[in-house]
């Protein structure tokens, strides 16, 4: 059982890959590392799939990335509403990565998703981009006025909120993936045949789409509410 | 695993980078695509439109010619038969004109023909009758010859007129 516990631990760490030798030695960790994989992965294809692109006579490869990028636009855009249109592109982002990192666990990498560095950056730039939106549409004085309605009582809690909900936000995320991976790997530990396959679907595949699907809903959401 | 540092920084301009990639790589050239489609899809549609109306004007324009058309032949028609009658109108007239030229011509012809005959004959008798009197009576003297012969010719003058009523 000691075995387990130090294994857990090791896969629990996010170590440090690199030191840049500069201003005292910036740590690089694994999941920045992880990052950067995925949005060169991202970069090479998209640029292979918008390869060549027509207007008609389309190739099947053309018919598929319309299909996969007007559907996730459509999910987005149903959660942001017809105001909330310029947020797309970001949550767009986000859901696409969010997905590849909960999932790149599948391909023998330490989901980034596993760094409270990572979710907590998500979070930030959700909280943001959802006083942005409010600001950006109904200006300083009007979103500040916001706080105190619908009655000047909530303020305390409305103001807590701008906290609570980037702390959920990661929070949720974080901990998802980090129990699902615990949980598999006791799973694994103790019967290491079979059992596990449907766990995994659940734990490594279900899961991590679920959550990504969840933090862009929520923060979409957010935003949607700040601009109403 | 629980550690907040610098990497937090570092998530988040990668984060913005990758927004950047995919609008630049993926969405941008995507939604341009299908923007592109749909450009052609309602210039398609507005050109058709345009054709049917033109196709809708001139199809009026034919038919309002085709009216015309038909009332000028109409009109033409129309008046052919007009002229034509006039034309049929004065010539039966002329001709009944000239038929009664001809008919009343020929009457005083006849007429004058018959007076000159019958004066003619007049004279002929005149002269027979003088002729037949003076050897009948063996008179010589003209004058008196003259006298009876009138007087005779009144007679049968008189006698002929009643006749010939």
């Amino acid at each position: 059982m000691g075995d387990l516990a130090a294994k857990l631990t090791e896969e629990l760490t996010c170590e440090t890959v690199f030191t840049i030798p500069i201003l005292g030695g910036i740590p690089i960790s694994e999941s920045v590392v992880v990052t950067w994989i995925i949005m060169a992965a991202l970069l090479v294809i998209s640029i292979l799939l918008t390869r060549n692109l027509k207007v008609h006579h389309i190739s099947r490869r053309q018919a598929a990335v319309e299909a996969g990028v007007t559907a996730l636009e459509n999910i987005i855009s149903g959660i942001l509403g017809e105001e909330g249109k310029a947020y797309g592109t970001y949550l767009f982002t986000v859901l696409v990565y969010l997905a590849i990192a909960n999932l790149i666990g599948l391909l023998g990498f330490k989901p980034p998703t596993k760094d409270l560095n990572v979710t907590a950056a998500l979070a930030l730039m959700s909280i943001v981009l959802i006083e942005y939106a409010g600001i950006h549409k109904k200006g300083v004085k009007k979103w500040l006025k916001g706080f105190s309605e619908p009655i000047a009582i909530v303020t305390p809690i409305n103001i807590l909120e701008i906290f609570i909900r980037p702390l959920s936000l990661c929070m949720r995320l974080f901990g998802n993936v980090l129990g699902g991976f615990v949980v598999m790997e006791l799973i694994k530990t103790i019967i290491p045949v079979v059992i596990p396959v449907p766990f995994s679907f659940y734990f490594d595949i279900f899961d991590g789409l679920i959550q990504a699907y969840v933090f862009v809903f929520l923060t979409g959401l957010f935003i949607n509410e700040a601009i109403e | 695993m629980l550690r907040l540092d610098i990497n937090l920084l570092f998530v988040v301009i990668d984060l913005l980078i990758l927004v950047f990639i995919l609008k630049k790589f993926l969405i941008g050239p995507v939604h341009a695509i299908i923007e592109q489609r749909q450009k052609e899809v309602e210039q398609g549609f507005a050109e058709a439109d345009t054709a049917k109306q033109q196709a809708e004007a001139l199809k009026q324009k034919y038919t309002a010619s085709l009216d015309g058309v038909e009332a000028e032949r109409e009109a033409l028609s129309a008046k052919a038969r007009q002229e034509a009658q006039a034309e049929y109108e004065h010539i039966v007239e002329d001709a009944q004109n000239k038929a009664g030229k001809l008919v009343s011509s020929a009457k005083e012809e006849a007429k004058a023909q018959k007076e000159r005959i019958l004066r003619e004959a007049n004279s002929q008798i005149t002269d027979l009758v003088v002729e037949a009197t003076g050897k009948v009576m063996g008179v010589e003297s003209k004058a008196a010859n003259t006298a009876l012969y009138d007087q005779f010719l009144r007679k049968a003058g008189e006698k002929s007129e009643a006749g010939s009523h």
